[in-house]
């Protein structure tokens, strides 16, 4: 058996239209992870199983869609593929009007879920540049208060930084950040 | 933070900030706003926007309905939500007059004038509240329903629990927002949450209580729930509360801490519990506004019903937690988090305030189970109740100078005119305890 490529939901009031949706994605060798009836349905849903793909039909009740749809873009909640059936077009979305035929439905679903992917390894790497960078800025500035406070070069106070973070079993952007917190609480002697 | 007007421009074009809410508070203590464009920003900021007060419940007649909103440069804040394109942010905002002059049903202004009042004897509230809130499922047309759980639903074996991430996602949006988070847990009920943040004076405080109810609310909304402050959403559990923990600093000094003192509590101190005891039967209106608020001051769930104070025990109306120094401070435990934080702010200080001007002297605490008690025995102790529904409790402030004053005239009026409407609304509909307990009976 082939392995499933990704999982997804399916959100729709309509009987006929999601199980067309589910099978069309099957054969594909999309995983089906559950379905949901509304809005809220859905977003509880996407928090509880976090599958890969949501398949949202357009007039999915209550009908804030664009709302829904800036939710899922904002949280990073999944890969989303709108087939319009009712209601004025979605823009800046990927959507799809209904019917639609099952091969552009699956390579439309592969081609976001790989989309997603790759914005989500981009939000990874933004998240621990981020983290490095504060990291970095804390590191600074406490060996700058070290510098200021025991009269130290810059390499001096990096090497009683690194030798106290050892002795203590801290990292070294713990020990930054004990000493612009406290700058007396750290013994340097 | 002391931003400037500059300082505040300035950060919204750096962050690309497109969308300003300015937010003020009615008298019920809803929060509203008037979105503004970063263009239409600098008129704002000087205090020359306007808006028609009269649409705002309990404001002002349609003829005299042109107000100003004057945003507090030292609450701008950037909602941490991203958007597609051009942040919003959001500055809280006094309401004035057209002449210049606070307008007398702002709120925010009249909690300003308690804290001026408090000022001029040298003293400065800090409040630290916990506001607990209930977290329910909506249904397929988005109203709220009283279910807390899927049930029987397909993802059974699912691992999470939603409320808890819902609730995380609040807490860590509320951090971005620059709240310090002291606490956040999953409360006694099913579905119920609190989240504590870190004590401030009574001005912040109430600013980020108005916050944090849009905050909760949003973020349980993206999640799929409906977060609700409503004090006691389900009979025979546990209602939502908002204790409130209280203390004067006067010259940078806790002035509730007499390291002198047997107990650790200065005269201030016991004054200041004398006046939350004293004028209690008169704020509970405001602390406890909604006819449902009287559901929960009920025996047996952990909110109080009897004006007494303690050291230790949970049941009376004020509890002295067991820190002292700095720490030291006093626990209301009446107010519930569907009150306007404003309002609630100024009669608790304005209470505890007038223990302190009049001198008045607390009675003896209570450390055992009130609730045991007989009435032969609460009335040996001087045990008196808060009042029992919304109309007496708008009776009782009605008697009470104090904290008339606290409100201010105008809110006054308005105030308690609101709250006897929402009293006879709910006197004429017939309950579905009625008809379950009388229809086939009678």
């Amino acid at each position: 058996m082939e392995r499933a490529k990704y999982d997804f939901c399916v959100a729709t009031a309509n009987l006929n239209l999601k199980r067309q949706v589910i099978a069309a994605l099957a054969a594909a060798g999309f995983q089906p992870a559950g379905t949901a009836a509304s809005i809220p349905d859905l977003l509880r849903l996407l928090r509880t199983i976090q599958p890969w793909l949501a398949v949202v039909d357009t007039a999915v009740p209550p009908g804030n869609l664009a709302q829904l749809a800036s939710i899922i873009e904002e949280d990073s909640l999944a890969a989303a593929v709108y087939v319009g059936t009712s209601g004025p077009p979605l823009t800046h979305y990927v959507m799809l009007p209904w019917p639609v035929e099952a091969p552009v439905l699956a390579a439309v679903a592969e081609a976001v879920c790989l989309e997603f992917a790759r914005k989500k390894k981009l939000y990874r790497e933004i998240a621990s540049l981020k983290e490095k960078l504060t990291a970095r800025r804390e590191i600074e500035k406490a060996k700058g208060l070290l510098m200021q406070k025991l009269s130290l070069t810059e390499e001096e106070a990096f090497q009683r930084l690194r030798s106290h973070s050892m002795q203590q079993r801290l990292s070294l952007i713990e020990t930054a950040r004990q000493i612009i917190l406290d700058p007396d609480a750290v013994p340097f002697r | 933070m002391g931003l400037t007007k500059e300082d505040v421009l300035q950060i919204v074009k750096e962050k690309g900030v497109k969308f300003i809410r300015l937010q003020f508070t009615d008298i019920v203590g809803q929060l509203k706003n008037v979105a503004i464009t970063a263009e239409q920003l600098p008129k704002a900021l000087d205090g020359e926007l306007m808006f028609d007060g009269s649409s705002i419940e309990g404001f002002v007649r349609i003829e005299e309905s042109d107000m100003y909103l004057r945003p507090d440069l030292d609450t701008f804040v950037i909602f941490p939500w991203r958007p597609h394109e051009g942040g919003v942010a959001r500055l809280m905002c006094d309401v004035y007059n057209p002449d210049g002059t606070p307008f007398h049903g702002c709120p925010r202004c009249q909690l300003k004038k308690m804290i001026n009042l408090a000022a001029k004897e040298g003293y400065t509230m800090n409040a630290g509240p916990e506001a607990e809130f209930f977290l329910f499922h909506t249904d397929s047309d988005g109203a709220p329903t009283l279910h807390t759980h899927d049930q029987g639903s397909y993802f059974d074996l699912a691992p999470t629990d939603l409320g808890e991430n819902a609730r995380r996602d609040m807490v860590l949006c509320l951090e971005e927002m620059g709240f310090e988070i002291e606490a956040s847990h999953h409360e006694v009920a099913p579905g119920q949450h609190e989240i504590d943040f870190k004590y401030s004076d009574a001005l912040t405080t109430a600013d980020s209580l108005a916050t944090f109810k849009f905050v909760v609310r949003a973020i349980a909304q993206r999640h799929g729930l409906h977060a609700t402050f409503m004090p006691k959403p389900i009979a025979f559990i546990n209602g939502s509360g908002m204790h409130t923990h209280l203390s004067l600093f006067k010259d940078g000094e806790n002035a509730f801490h007499d390291p002198e003192a047997a107990d650790g509590l200065s005269k201030i101190c016991r004054q200041f519990i004398a006046g939350l005891l004293e004028n209690a039967k008169g704020y509970t209106a405001v602390t406890n506004p909604l006819v449902n608020s009287y559901k929960r001051l009920v025996p047996g769930y952990e909110a109080p019903v009897y004006i007494a104070w303690s050291y230790r025990n949970r049941s009376p109306l004020v509890r002295v937690p067991a820190r002292r120094g700095i720490g030291t401070r006093v626990e209301l435990r009446s107010p519930d988090p569907s009150c306007n934080p404003y309002l609630a702010m100024a009669v608790m200080l304005r209470a505890g305030l007038d223990g302190v001007l009049r001198q008045l002297e607390p009675p003896g605490s209570v450390d055992i189970n009130i609730y045991a008690m007989t009435e032969r025995e609460k009335n040996d102790y001087g045990i008196e109740r808060l009042p029992g529904n919304l109309y007496e409790a708008v009776r009782e402030l009605d008697r009470s100078p104090v904290i008339k004053e606290a409100l201010g005239e105008h809110i006054y009026k308005r105030f308690r005119e609101a709250r006897l409407k929402e009293w006879e609304d709910y006197k004429l509909q017939v309950h579905d305890w009625e008809v379950k307990q009388y229809l086939a009976r009678f």
